[in-house]
């Protein structure tokens, strides 16, 4: 339509059409109507709820008929010896792996962008750098950038936050690991065996971290050998759903 | 968005940080082309029949030398497990991953055509050459996506990836080489540019469901 032949009759049908807009927001960010404020301090809300859940690795069955809840706020030790399945567990939880049979719930809060996993690998490259990757963490997660250097700060990498990852040791990329956890907060935390390759210091300030996140109504559930300096709400052995 | 673009700025700056294997497909391709007329003579006539076919040939097969590293590196320090974690789909970050990759390993083949037309003697070699590379090269890096995503999780997967995508580069070699091949002989380029651009948007749409499907399975 050129405009010199509008007239005060089209000017409504003008009006009344759609404006055409670019792509939907929400394709290039799966479940955006989910993501808001997590509303922290709820701490009767459940964090987690299995049900009934059964693991198979290759052809042997690691544990059975697993039923657990955890509630807001609470912090959940999961024990058992080597290859019963704890770290399997953990990656269930996350979504990593499908169970057998039963099913995980978490609430729509830690469903939104999941929860905040810790591992046995760094997720670092070896070219990445601590404040390069806390960066692309922040974006990935839609998280402010400011965040980045309090929780550098916070986590004692001040000296090191330009060194690229092949130089780091192990603990200092545990503790840029950490890090990701102060850059954008989850309500779930899923750590396996957070204290490995950290030094005294370190295993205070992962006490000190949990604690606090356990305060503002965090859920919390980890795999550990050695005792943490936080008491465990309760205790998961899976040892016992191993048939 | 800004997820999407913070994973395709990452993948970029670690690409540009690691160094050695940045040049790797492109020194493959230069290779490829300069040794050529030392093994089938020099005739000008003979050389720039070969051109289009072998440039394409070059292509196809350098795109290998770095593919497998595209999902690989991510799964071995565990930041895949993160981005699946990060809410973002999957899809977009598969699609992003591929295109900082091959921007940085498959475009700047791209760029080398009219120079790889110039050392096989071909007739003409003009600018546009670059037009049906550039395609070929896209359409190359995104199957390549999905053989590297069926494989990230095995060990030395190189020549596994090579056997999965090899028969879909098919349509690109054939399509490619005869657009270079009107093109080198100062002709119009014809129907076959529609067909290879028609190839690259398939690939375009399929590559990124197929390879978030891929990781997921691993």
């Amino acid at each position: 339509m050129q405009i010199g032949e509008l007239h005060v009759a089209s000017l409504d049908s003008l009006f009344a059409c759609s404006i055409p807009t670019g792509p939907n927001p929400q394709f290039f960010l799966r479940a955006a109507w989910k993501i808001r404020v997590p509303e922290l301090n709820s701490s009767t809300s459940v964090a987690l709820k299995i049900c009934g859940l059964t693991a198979v690795r290759g052809y042997n069955l690691l544990f059975s008929g697993l039923d657990f809840e955890l509630a807001g706020g609470r912090f959940a030790v999961l024990k058992g010896a080597n290859g019963t399945g704890k770290t399997t567990l953990l990656r269930m939880i996350a979504g990593f792996i499908e169970p057998e049979t039963g099913e995980i719930e978490l609430p729509d809060d830690a469903r939104g962008q999941g929860p905040f996993f810790l591992g046995h690998e760094s997720g670092l490259r070896a070219t990445d750098t601590p404040v390069g990757h806390l960066k692309d963490w922040a974006d990935m997660h839609f998280a402010p950038r400011s965040a980045i250097e309090p929780a550098i700060q916070r986590v004692g990498l001040g000296a090191r936050q330009l060194v690229p990852a092949y130089s780091l040791s192990a603990g200092q990329k545990k503790r840029v690991a950490l890090a990701r956890a102060l850059v954008a907060p989850r309500n779930l935390w899923l750590l396996d065996e957070p204290a490995s390759a950290l030094d005294v210091s370190g295993q205070a300030l992962l006490c000190e971290l949990l604690s606090e996140h356990l305060k503002s109504g965090g859920a919390c559930i980890a795999a550990l050998h050695d005792p943490l300096n936080v008491t465990p709400d309760v205790t998961l052995d899976i040892g016992q759903y191993v048939s | 968005m800004r997820g999407v673009l913070a994973i395709f700025r990452r993948e970029l700056v670690l690409a540009w940080a690691g160094g050695s294997g940045l040049f790797l497909p492109a020194g493959f391709f230069a290779g490829t082309i300069f040794l050529s007329p030392l093994g089938v003579g020099t005739e000008p006539e003979l050389l720039a029949r070969l051109a289009p076919g072998l440039i394409f040939v070059a292509l196809s097969l350098s795109a290998l030398t770095t593919l497998e590293r595209i999902f690989q590196a991510d799964l071995e320090v565990g930041a895949l497990d993160h981005q699946r974690l990060s809410g973002l789909s999957m899809e977009m970050v598969t699609l992003a991953k591929v295109l900082a990759h091959w921007l940085v390993s498959g475009f700047p083949l791209a760029c080398l055509a009219p120079i790889a037309g110039i050392m096989m003697r071909a007739d003409h070699a003009p600018i546009m050459s670059i037009l049906p590379v550039f395609l070929g090269s896209l359409t190359i890096f995104l199957w390549g996506g999905v053989g590297a995503a069926l494989t990230a999780a095995l060990r030395r997967s190189g020549p596994l990836v090579a056997l999965l995508v090899l028969p879909l580069y098919v349509p690109v070699v054939i399509f490619g080489g005869e657009v270079l091949g009107h093109l080198f002989g100062g002709e119009p380029m014809g129907a076959a540019l529609s067909l290879l651009a028609a190839n690259s948007l398939a690939a375009l749409a399929i590559a990124p469901f197929a390879m978030a499907i891929a990781l997921k399975l691993e």
